[in-house]
């Protein structure tokens, strides 16, 4: 063991202060009291990808494109895209207030 | 810490962890006084910042606390614990860049602290340990846990959830940092001490 070793073992760490164990258990009946995190709103996730898998293959297979799908009504992709979007901006919103 | 002692700990805190996930909160606050010290030493050996230390600490046992029904219980609890706190401070320092002398000054700061002040050896050791947050952050991290875990890679590696092997050479990389750059101020040149 070399110097750099003796010094990095030992710690000069200060003591923990006479509040601190009343304090963390403070801060835990505050989170008991919170109310739990909301789930990540994969639904949205999914929905989002979807219009943009769907938005992707209406652009190939447009009046020009290569692939000869079925057009997609746009107002379906625009209704999903809604639903999606506003799925994910509620939930980044609330997060972000109770932060 | 002896190894029946460790098993002595870790028997109470099992037993604290099932009464908290039983319904009594208050039964953390067993694990909390058991464990405060190392902590909070580790917290302070990642920031070198007091307050900062004790805050992250807090933080570190809220989230043990909310996420105890994770804990698998196949390992030691505060293996499980310094994992956490590893991660919780591992994010803080991402998120909040602490003042700190950079790499590259290292070595020209310590030769000038070495000839203007013949620091006392307390002194001394305190800006090594303080140089440790100037290594790049996985370099910094291995060292950190190394040295907090008594210079057990096993234990240092199930910290940082990483492979022993990638410890051992972040570790071997970040001291041969330290050693190059500290080498004067630890007066290694001089007794013939190498890394």
């Amino acid at each position: 063991m070399n110097r750099l070793d003796r010094i990095l073992l030992e710690s000069d760490a200060p003591a923990a202060s006479p509040r601190f164990v009343a304090g963390v258990m403070e801060a835990i009946e505050r989170a008991e009291r919170a109310p739990a995190p909301l789930a990540f709103p994969w639904w949205a996730v999914v929905a989002t990808a979807i219009v943009g898998l769907l938005a992707a293959l209406v652009g190939l297979a447009g009046p020009e494109g290569a692939l000869s799908v079925a057009p997609v009504d746009g107002r379906i992709l625009l209704a999903l895209a809604v639903l999606g979007g506003s799925g994910l901006v509620s939930y980044f919103t609330v997060e972000w207030i109770r932060d | 810490m002896s190894g029946s002692e460790a098993e002595d700990r870790d028997e109470l805190d099992r037993s604290s962890v099932d009464a908290v996930l039983a319904g009594r909160t208050e039964a953390f606050e067993g694990v909390v006084h058991r464990w405060q010290g190392p902590m909070i030493e580790l917290a302070y050996r990642f920031t070198r910042d007091r307050g900062l230390a004790e805050d992250l600490a807090q933080e570190a046992f809220v989230k043990v606390f909310r996420s105890l029904r994770q804990w698998r219980g196949d390992g030691r609890f505060s293996t499980w614990l310094f994992a956490v706190a590893t991660n919780v401070c591992r994010s803080r320092l991402r998120k909040k860049n602490l003042p700190t002398v950079p790499l590259e000054a290292l070595e020209e700061v310590a030769g000038w602290r070495r000839e203007v002040g013949d620091l006392e050896a307390r002194e001394r050791a305190a800006f090594v340990r303080d140089a440790v947050r100037s290594l790049p952050s996985r370099y910094r991290d291995a060292v950190v846990l190394f040295y907090f875990h008594d210079m057990d890679l096993r234990r240092a590696a199930e910290s940082l959830g990483l492979p022993e092997g990638t410890v051992k050479s972040h570790l071997h990389r970040g001291r041969g940092m330290l050693q190059a750059r500290l080498a004067g101020l630890l007066g290694e040149r001089e007794n013939g001490e190498t890394g």
